[in-house]
């Protein structure tokens, strides 16, 4: 049941008792959520390291020239 | 807690990206995520000094994030906080986390961007206790009616 709360405190899963049996249903919102903000963090930052690495190749080759 | 973790090989030494990443003439040429330009840098890269980034993408939608350097160690790591300015889709802060490590061709860049824990947690606390009000209020207005 540790592993439910932990989903449960993430609001990954909502339970619901009746009597003996314990229903736990999935909600798929959070992890939409989660999933979207990574798409958009994704596309953001690899456009960017891209752009950063080619940066710093081109100051790395200039420092290169004047011999430092 | 969400995170995204991207890692580069950079053929260059760990002085030049970290230069590259926390002063305002490197971010000025790579920050955003399209070819658009970067219309102002401001850094001010020491422990609790801020950093201002306004972007424009290719679309031409303008975009402005800022935040602070919270840890600063030249040339092996750098932390920031991020947040965009005005930022409706995105309102909460996030943290930026660039490690740099020495490698035969340059530089290993592992770059971690994660939401706030404390943000989350208040989020999901705020819906709780909406929750929550709502069914004692309902309780409440159930006992006056009967």
């Amino acid at each position: 049941m540790k592993h439910l709360d932990v989903l449960a405190d993430a609001g990954l899963i909502t339970r619901s008792k009746s009597g003996r049996t314990v229903t736990v249903r999935l909600q798929a919102q959070p992890m939409r959520e989660a999933v979207e903000w990574l798409r958009r963090y994704e596309r953001f930052w690899s456009g960017s390291l891209d752009r950063l690495a080619s940066y710093a190749e081109s100051k790395e080759a200039e420092a290169r020239r004047k011999g430092r | 807690m969400t995170s995204l973790t991207l890692v580069r090989r950079i053929r260059a030494r760990p002085q030049i990206v970290f230069d590259a990443v926390t002063t305002a003439e490197g971010i000025a040429q790579w920050w955003g995520p399209d070819a658009g330009p970067v219309l102002a840098a401001e850094a001010d890269p020491r422990v609790g000094g801020r950093y201002r980034v306004r972007f424009r993408m290719i679309d031409s939608t303008e975009h402005e994030s800022s935040g602070e350097f919270l840890e600063i160690v030249r040339p092996d790591r750098v932390v920031l906080s991020w947040r965009w300015k005005g930022g409706v889709e995105d309102p909460g802060e996030s943290r930026i986390e660039i490690t740099l490590k020495a490698v035969p061709e340059g530089t290993e860049l592992t770059f971690v961007h994660s939401q706030l824990h404390d943000e989350e947690t208040r989020r999901s606390h705020e819906i709780g206790w909406t929750g929550s009000l709502g069914k004692l209020e309902a309780h409440f207005a159930a006992g006056t009616a009967a």
